[in-house]
């Protein structure tokens, strides 16, 4: 396996913009990234001012494993059920360009060098793409741990950014991995019944709409991005199929004699050329758009488990209240009913304080994020479209100045 | 070269010679015999006579020999011909005067080395300039369009007539514009025709657009779904341009099945394209045949113009395929395209709906409206693509195929010749024997024998290089019109 390395910020494609408000008293980033057999090895620097660190500079190396127990750590950790997790990096995925330059290698003979060296490029630089997507996912987020006010004080992360040996974090076995995935249906099912619950009454209208809000604009978002994948796979096919025509009027050109040669010539460039920027057109819809969509799908669902969190301290409020009554009438345990109560109560307050707050920060996160880039996908395929009118123009005037 | 010669003093009788031979078409009667020759010799014409005499619609070798003969005899003679002009058609007035001098002073009257419209009975009156001009596969003076599908009929007997349409200047129609209803097994019995006619002569005959027992089923039984109606679409468009190909033919368009095809409004049906019928079957197997023995022909190839020709449509049409096979790729994936970009549009309307800010569900909203505008354009490209590139491909893998079997017949009628050599051969080793054994009568039936024979190595001999020469000058013409062809739509294609 080729090792890739990345040479910093500036060949990030920063598809996510984040709006990071937070101070720079502490910085993080990735600076180095290289890929080894199936493992990406990250190198995550930090600046900081914070008297915590030893040093005021430091850097580390990470697997993805890493991040994600610091995830688990923060969704497992109750101080944060109130706030929105930034959802963690997805795992780097080769697989499918590895097999396509494998089947590319196996070789087929009806393709000339040419050909194969085009299609080559074309996926070497698909991989590439993949690469940079993958660190830069990473990167964002750690930076919005950084960034939170409340998140960035975990002592975890601090020991994520300093320590400078292995955290010999295995990946989850089998029985972790089944043990969260039962998890998850539980908590699916406990939404339900919880919502479903008649004695429940939001009393927030603001928490109700975003509720509503969220889960419509979740399954959409979802569809959207699927979609979009699909459009961008589309683009990247009608790339790659000009090759093969553009080799093979190549070769009629060569055979040709004097003015048809020429057409043929040109026709053959012209198809290159449309090829490239066919190619451009594709990765920039991927980039901007369904990289978002992937990303927002990731948050709000991030979102919707803060959501559910609340609701279920909501319920455990009103389970304690009604079991302060009980004991109330039965006159035993009042005082541990009552504690436990006023614990409830808290955790809900608490809850729901931040949970606005949170909220709000995710849809101006959202409506930024969003405005910049359909701005910049705007911005690019005027520039292509632009581009390949003029090539269209300029090679139907050569073709029809020749005869 | 202004007319050097004057017209030999043919009796009139002559020309009436060759009225009566002609088929029954008005037009001809109104040729006179363009063999006009050397004043020199009354024996050219005489020849001309008796050649023309066993004469009769269809491919002329025995006008051929006419041809090689008056070669000879003109330079024998004392005047000056000029035996290298270019290929000039001896013209024949059309005028349906049968005055002996057909022509106006700036047409030659020379022997013609190429018989390039000698195949066809008449010859038409054509200035030189046209004629420069039709060797130069420049613009005729006929347009032809294939319009208006309709469907008449009903049920499995129903059809698609369609209406042809021919404007024109030529002075061999009747009218300047006309039209008539076709349907698509006519333009098959034109080919045929065609085909039988000047195929092994050595004419590339443009290919007809393929039968589609599926796609002509689905439009039948009535279908008006999009793939029924682009199936017609696309069957028109290929008829337009095969019509187009066949006249820009100079020889083909003077055939008058052809002219019959434009003009005649009721045309007897040709049974015999129908993809079942006997002769379907007959065709088959005679494809099968010859597929057997063009494996085992083997041509001792003496002209290198010839192999390196064929070699050359080899590679063309390999390439031509191939081209041909990864624009289909093209025109399928942006079809997809099309498709994907409108289910995004809808996911993209259906999240600006939802989106509470409402600048940015706006945005979202205007998002969709572009995507769908986009996917209309990909849908209209890919169409363009399909129509103009890809059917055009088609077409000319279709026609080197064609050019291929001109070829081929070349060949066959090489074999041809050679199986008569060897038969005269064997024809006067039995003479020899003959002989010996002194059985007069039997000699003499030998001697009739290889007279026959003789003749026949004769005639096969000048077969072949007459389809010789046909194919060098189809070749020179067909790479022509190809450039001609290929260049236009591929520009519209693009813009």
């Amino acid at each position: 396996m080729e090792e890739h390395r990345e040479a910093g910020k500036e060949s990030k494609p920063s598809s996510m913009s984040v709006d990071l408000q937070g101070d720079s008293s502490l910085q993080v980033e990735i600076s180095d990234a290289v890929s080894e057999r199936d493992k990406v090895k990250f190198t995550v620097q930090t600046k900081s001012c914070v008297p915590h660190f030893a040093q005021t500079e430091f850097s580390v190396v990470r697997y993805h494993e890493e991040f994600i127990w610091l995830h688990n750590a923060y969704v497992e950790n109750e101080e944060y059920a109130g706030l929105i997790i930034p959802p963690a990096p997805p795992r780097p995925d080769f697989e499918a360009s590895r097999e396509k330059l494998q089947k590319l290698g196996e070789g087929d003979s009806s393709i000339t060098r040419e050909e194969f060296a085009k299609m080559k490029e074309e996926l070497e630089a698909e991989y590439l793409a993949i690469f940079k997507k993958t660190v830069a996912m990473h990167e964002v987020f750690l930076q919005r741990l950084a960034a939170h006010p409340t998140l960035r004080r975990d002592h975890n992360f601090f020991v994520f950014l300093e320590y400078g040996q292995d955290l010999s974090v295995r990946g989850k076995n089998r029985k972790e991995l089944l043990g969260g995935f039962l998890r998850n249906i539980v908590k699916s099912a406990d939404e339900a019944l919880i919502t479903g619950m008649s004695g429940l009454k939001e009393v927030d209208d603001f928490f109700e709409h975003e509720r509503t809000f969220l889960l419509e604009y979740h399954t959409r978002i979802r569809d959207a991005c699927l979609r979009a994948d699909r459009v961008m796979h589309s683009h990247k096919c009608l790339a790659d199929d000009y090759i093969p025509i553009s080799a093979a009027l190549s070769s009629l050109g060569t055979q040709e004699v004097n003015q048809l040669k020429t057409s043929f010539l040109k026709l053959a460039e012209l198809f290159e050329r449309l090829r490239k920027l066919e190619g451009r057109v594709a990765s920039d819809e991927d980039l901007k758009l369904s990289d978002m969509l992937r990303y927002y799908v990731r948050d709000s669902q991030a979102a919707k488990d803060l959501l559910y969190r609340r609701l279920r301290a909501l319920a455990d409020y009103e389970n304690a209240n009604k079991a302060l009554d009980k004991a109330r009438t039965r006159n035993r345990e009042v005082r541990t009913a009552e504690s436990h109560q006023q614990l409830c109560c808290q955790r809900f307050e608490r809850l729901s304080d931040s949970a606005k707050q949170e909220l709000m920060d995710f849809r101006s996160r959202r409506v930024s994020s969003f405005r910049k880039n359909l701005m910049e996908l705007a911005e690019l395929q005027l520039k292509h479209a632009k581009a390949s009118t003029l090539l269209l123009r300029n090679t139907l005037v050569i073709l029809k100045g020749e005869p | 070269m202004a007319a050097e010669r004057e017209p030999p003093p043919l009796g009139v009788g002559k020309p009436t010679d060759f009225e009566e031979l002609e088929d029954g078409e008005d037009l001809f009667t109104s040729t006179v015999s363009t063999l006009e020759s050397s004043p020199s010799s009354p024996d050219p014409a005489s020849l001309i006579t008796e050649d023309i005499s066993t004469n009769s619609n269809g491919p002329k070798p025995a006008e051929v020999v006419l041809d090689d003969d008056r070669e000879d005899l003109f330079a024998e003679a004392t005047e000056e011909v000029s035996l290298d002009s270019p290929e000039r058609e001896p013209i024949l007035s059309s005028e349906p005067s049968p005055a002996v001098t057909p022509v106006t002073p700036t047409t030659l009257i020379a022997p013609r080395i190429e018989s390039k419209s000698m195949s066809a009975p008449v010859i038409f009156d054509r200035s030189r300039e046209e004629i420069e001009e039709e060797t130069n596969g420049d613009v005729f003076d006929i347009e032809i369009g294939v319009s208006d599908p309709e469907k008449v009929g009903d049920g499995m007997n129903a059809y698609m007539a369609y209406r042809v349409t021919t404007k024109t200047s030529l002075s061999m129609f009747s009218k300047s514009e006309f039209s008539v209803k076709r349907r698509f097994s006519d333009f098959l019995g034109l080919h045929s025709k065609l085909a039988s006619k000047y195929l092994h002569v050595g004419y590339i005959v443009p290919p007809a657009p393929e039968k589609s027992i599926v796609g002509m089923t689905k439009v039948k039984v009535g279908k008006e779904d999009s793939s029924s109606t682009e199936f017609v679409e696309k069957r028109r468009a290929a008829l337009e341009r095969y019509l187009q190909r066949t006249v820009k033919h100079p020889t083909l368009l003077q055939d008058p099945d052809l002219r019959q095809f434009l003009e005649s409004s009721e045309l007897p049906r040709a049974v015999n394209t129908q993809a079942l019928s006997g002769a379907g079957i007959l065709r088959m197997v005679n494809k099968a045949a010859d597929a057997v023995n063009k494996m085992t022909i083997k041509m001792n190839e003496s002209d290198a113009w010839f192999e390196e020709k064929q070699q050359q449509f080899e590679n063309l049409d390999q390439q031509l395929r191939k081209l041909h096979a990864s624009v289909e790729a093209l025109v399928c994936h942006r079809k997809e395209l099309s498709a994907n970009t409108a289910a995004f549009a809808k996911s993209a309307a259906m999240l600006g709906n939802s989106e509470d800010h409402t600048a940015l569900s706006r945005a979202l909203s205007q998002l969709a409206e572009v995507e769908e505008k986009i996917d209309q354009l990909h849908q209209e490209q890919a169409f363009a693509d399909f129509y103009m590139f890809s059917e055009l491909l088609s077409d000319y893998i279709r026609l080197i195929a064609a050019v291929k079997g001109v070829f081929d017949h070349r060949m066959k009628c090489w074999q041809k010749w050679e199986d008569a050599q060897i038969t005269l051969l064997k024809k006067r080793e039995t003479e020899a024997k003959m002989m010996v054994a002194n059985k007069p009568d039997k000699i003499q039936q030998a001697k009739n024998e290889i007279r026959e024979w003789e003749a026949k190595v004769q005639q096969g001999e000048r077969d072949f290089e007459q389809i010789s020469k046909t194919i060098r000058k189809e070749v020179g013409r067909f790479e022509l019109i190809k450039y001609w062809e290929a260049f236009l739509p591929e520009a519209k294609a693009i813009a």
